[in-house]
């Protein structure tokens, strides 16, 4: 395989792989904690799930930016050139960082939510919101790896 | 609309209508009580009060232990809606009436339901006593040795015991040392083998079999063979397990049939110690009581109407609320814009001062959600399953304003999905533009109705300005503001939007507006000196664009949500289509994929959506006019935890 097509490969892997790390750190975190509150109180499921599920979306992001790459390559006609494939390799990196350590960061966050669940479920809606600020830097990384790979031209 | 103009109520009335008055006043729930001074409370009043309530409490403690062991024994099973929503039994008012009849019944119910309980719990101890007796037995099942034969003969010792592993070691020492015995094995138990050791008298034996590992051991049974008390065991084990069975039906029906009473009961009570609360707030004389608090402007009439049917002496008295006074706040606005009050309660109510922003994010709420949702399908779901439970399920003022914002919500993500052509991600006519093949569109669109909305909330500051007689205040800062910041945008976007040859006129009008901000921060100071000193705030004022721009940039999230939402529903259809073609059963699995990966996708989607459309309203648009810390109206009234009136789902 040419050098260039490796770069590719690095950089879906790079968004794919360390935001999805990420996500699943921090849907780890404020699972085991939803966990400990359903175990009191089975009602409160429904509230905590959502709580659990913030901090995935970034893993999300990631893939869609994997999917994004993989699909520009299969479209190329011919081998692609070293600094083409480095191209897209930085452009994995701002969602593959970003999302990264925002999901473990919200994950610590909506595990703080469902204490807001646990203590005053009226409140619940506000956890969320707190959960969802951490959110804004990994949906910033995402337009601009979204935008690098988009200028990107073969 | 918007803010609910309050009036000042004041009643008095003979005391012993006291309770008479409250009540209605509770049935009424219209009138807000204000608690009284701190030196206005008379010691008897207060002593008398802590007494009724003692006496409420004991009562909600007592029902609430019986619903507590109802849920233990027959628990509730609510749906994914009811458990953000809570659990309610519906019942209608004659049934709430029947059941409020029965009060001897419930204290008898009471007494049977602890009955029930307590004895289950001891026979719960019981049959764990007998498991543990039966498990320390269980070894010694087979040893057909009745109990007084243990002792042994003068010359034969008897001795029962276990060693771990086998009995090798045990028999050669023995032997070595000559001493007849003889063993009997009655089988392993966890790596111990137990046994009856039959030996002849002798000083060193038992010494020598307790090197070997042997552990003498005394099974406690008053007389017989083990094996019979064993059984005896066994079958008193399945006499408590048959009485428990018994009991716990019992409790299962008992809760079946007579939870609607309990749940009826204890709401009974709770409202009642919400009255005797209520009742420590008021003005008490020799003869006559004063209750002072707030009512809404528009319900005067009726509650002046309500209270004269009483037909009780009263004097009633409304006034307008004077200057500086605090008053409580309750939000209406016009059906459309009702269901953005849930998003703004759920901030913070706001300041008597302020406007009620409900009207004014309702448009930007809907169009925010309807591009960060971004498709027709997925709005027309979530409209749909909304309308549903609006209809199907039992739900409160603030639940069923919550279903009608998703429904509204859902229906931006119509407009919008039908604009840009994406039904569930799939494109099956011409769009205004594709969200997937035009993202630079989409982020223009995102950051064009932020500076629109952020612009709005500027003029609406603007106008609250106005609205409280200071014009100049409205103009200085607000709208040399907005010409300043327009001047900044023409400044640099001039050449795109073909006005090139002005760009030089944008830059001085620009500047111009820049000075008139900060000779609008001088102004008013007194004093050559503090006039300087106000020039550097002045400056501040201007870098305040950066974060203004900045607030702006945040409403690229909806750009950021609708991709991603649209390139994850495209992948989905990728799949579907892939394995359509597949023969056999290939057109199945295409249908699981396209379900469970739309409902994923969508479930993020609709999640990721209302957080950040909240979040554009909260941070970015309430920063430009809106602070809250009002105190929400909470007037005395019927607040049912347990049940649902069906009446009210009408009101």
């Amino acid at each position: 395989m040419e050098l260039g097509a490796l770069y590719v490969y690095l950089g879906v892997t790079i968004a794919v792989l360390f935001s999805g790390f990420g996500s699943a750190y921090g849907v780890g975190t404020a699972g085991k904690v939803s966990a400990g509150v359903v175990t009191e109180d089975p009602k409160k499921f429904g509230q905590t799930l959502i709580l659990t599920a913030l901090p995935g979306t970034q893993g999300i992001y990631g893939f869609v930016i994997g999917m994004l790459m993989v699909f520009k390559l299969t479209a190329a006609a011919g081998p692609i050139p070293i600094e083409t494939g480095l191209q897209f390799l930085v452009a994995g990196v701002p969602i593959g960082l970003v999302g990264c350590l925002s999901a473990i960061l919200q994950g610590k966050v909506a595990a703080a939510g469902v204490g807001i669940v646990a203590k005053r479920p009226e409140e619940a809606s506000k956890g969320i919101v707190y959960a969802g600020l951490v959110e804004t830097y990994a949906i910033l990384a995402f337009i601009i790896s979204f935008f690098l790979l988009n200028a990107i031209t073969i | 609309m918007a803010i609910v103009p309050m009036k000042h109520v004041e009643l008095y009335g003979l005391i012993r209508h006291k309770s008479s008055f409250l009540s209605e006043l509770q049935r009424l729930g219209l009138v807000e009580i204000s608690p009284m001074a701190p030196e206005e409370v008379t010691p008897e009043h207060s002593a008398d009060l802590n007494h009724r309530l003692t006496e409420i409490d004991e009562r909600l403690a007592e029902i609430s232990r019986v619903l507590a062991i109802f849920e233990r024994f027959a628990p509730q099973k609510p749906n994914l809606v009811e458990q953000f929503a809570g659990m309610k039994t519906v019942i209608t008012w004659e049934e709430q009436q029947n059941y409020l009849a029965e009060k001897e019944k419930v204290e008898e119910l009471c007494r049977a339901v602890f009955h029930h309980e307590e004895e289950y719990s001891s026979l719960e101890q019981t049959r764990g006593q007998l498991e543990r007796e039966i498990t320390e037995l269980l070894p010694w099942k087979e040893l057909d040795l009745p109990r007084q034969a243990w002792k042994g003969s003068p010359k034969i010792q008897i001795l029962l015991g276990s060693v771990e592993g086998n009995l090798d070691a045990l028999r050669e020492a023995l032997a070595e040392e000559k001493i007849p015995f003889c063993a009997y094995e009655l089988g392993a138990f966890e790596q111990r083998t137990y046994l009856v050791l039959f030996l002849l008298r002798a000083d060193k034996a038992e010494e020598i079999i307790r090197n070997k590992g042997f552990m003498p051991f005394m099974p406690e049974i008053p007389e017989g063979t083990v094996g019979a008390y064993l059984n005896s065991l066994i079958e008193r084990k399945g006499e408590v397990e048959e009485r428990l069975g018994t009991l716990k039906q019992k409790i299962e029906v008992l809760a079946e049939q007579q939870r609607p009473l309990f749940q009826t009961f204890y709401d009974y009570w709770y409202n009642l110690k919400l009255q005797v609360e209520a009742d420590r707030r008021l003005l008490l004389g020799k003869d006559v009581f004063a209750l002072a608090g707030w009512v809404e402007a528009e319900q005067a009439k009726r509650v002046e109407q309500v209270l004269s049917t009483l037909g009780y002496p009263y004097y009633l008295r409304f006034r307008d609320p004077e200057a500086g006074e605090e008053i409580p706040i309750a939000l209406k606005n016009s059906k459309l814009a009702r269901p953005f009050e849930a998003l703004v309660e759920a901030f913070n109510y706001p300041h008597q001062d302020e406007v009620d922003p409900s009207a004014a994010i309702g448009p930007f709420f809907f169009l925010c959600y309807g591009m960060a949702l971004g498709d027709a399908g997925y709005g027309l779901v979530l409209a749909l399953i909304c309308t549903i439970l609006l209809h199907k399920m039992t739900m409160r003022p603030r639940g069923k304003k919550m279903a009608r914002l998703m429904i509204l919500s859902g229906l931006g993500a119509v407009l919008v999905g039908l604009l840009t052509s994406s039904i569930f991600a799939f494109a099956p006519y011409q769009g205004i533009f594709s969200v997937t093949d035009n993202p630079q569109l989409l982020l223009i669109i995102s950051l064009g109705l932020g500076l629109f909305q952020l612009y709005v909330g500027t003029i609406i500051s603007a106008w609250i300005s106005i609205r409280q007689g200071k014009w100049a205040d409205a103009i200085w800062e607000k709208g040399f503001w907005l010409l300043f910041l327009t001047g900044l945008l023409l400044s640099v976007g001039a050449p795109t939007l073909g006005l090139g040859a002005y760009t030089l006129h944008f830059r001085y009008g620009t500047v111009i507006t820049a000075a008139l901000l900060v000779l609008g921060n001088v102004r008013g100071k007194k004093g050559i000196f503090a006039r300087i000193m106000a020039i550097p705030g002045g400056l501040l004022n201007i870098y305040n664009s950066v974060g203004f721009f900045s607030d702006v940039l945040s409403y690229s999230r909806l750009m950021a949500l609708g991709l991603s939402g649209a390139v994850m529903g495209s992948i989905i259809n990728l799949f579907v289509e892939m394995t359509w073609g597949l023969p056999g059963i290939g057109w199945l699995f295409s249908i699981i994929i396209f379900l469970f990966g739309h409902a994923l996708n969508m479930g993020l989607n609709v999640l990721g959506a209302y957080v950040h459309s909240s979040r554009l309203q909260y941070l970015e648009f309430f920063g430009t006019f809106f602070g809250g810390g009002g105190r929400p109206f909470s007037p005395l009234k019927i607040e049912n935890i347990n049940i649902f009136l069906k009446r009210e789902r009408e009101v």
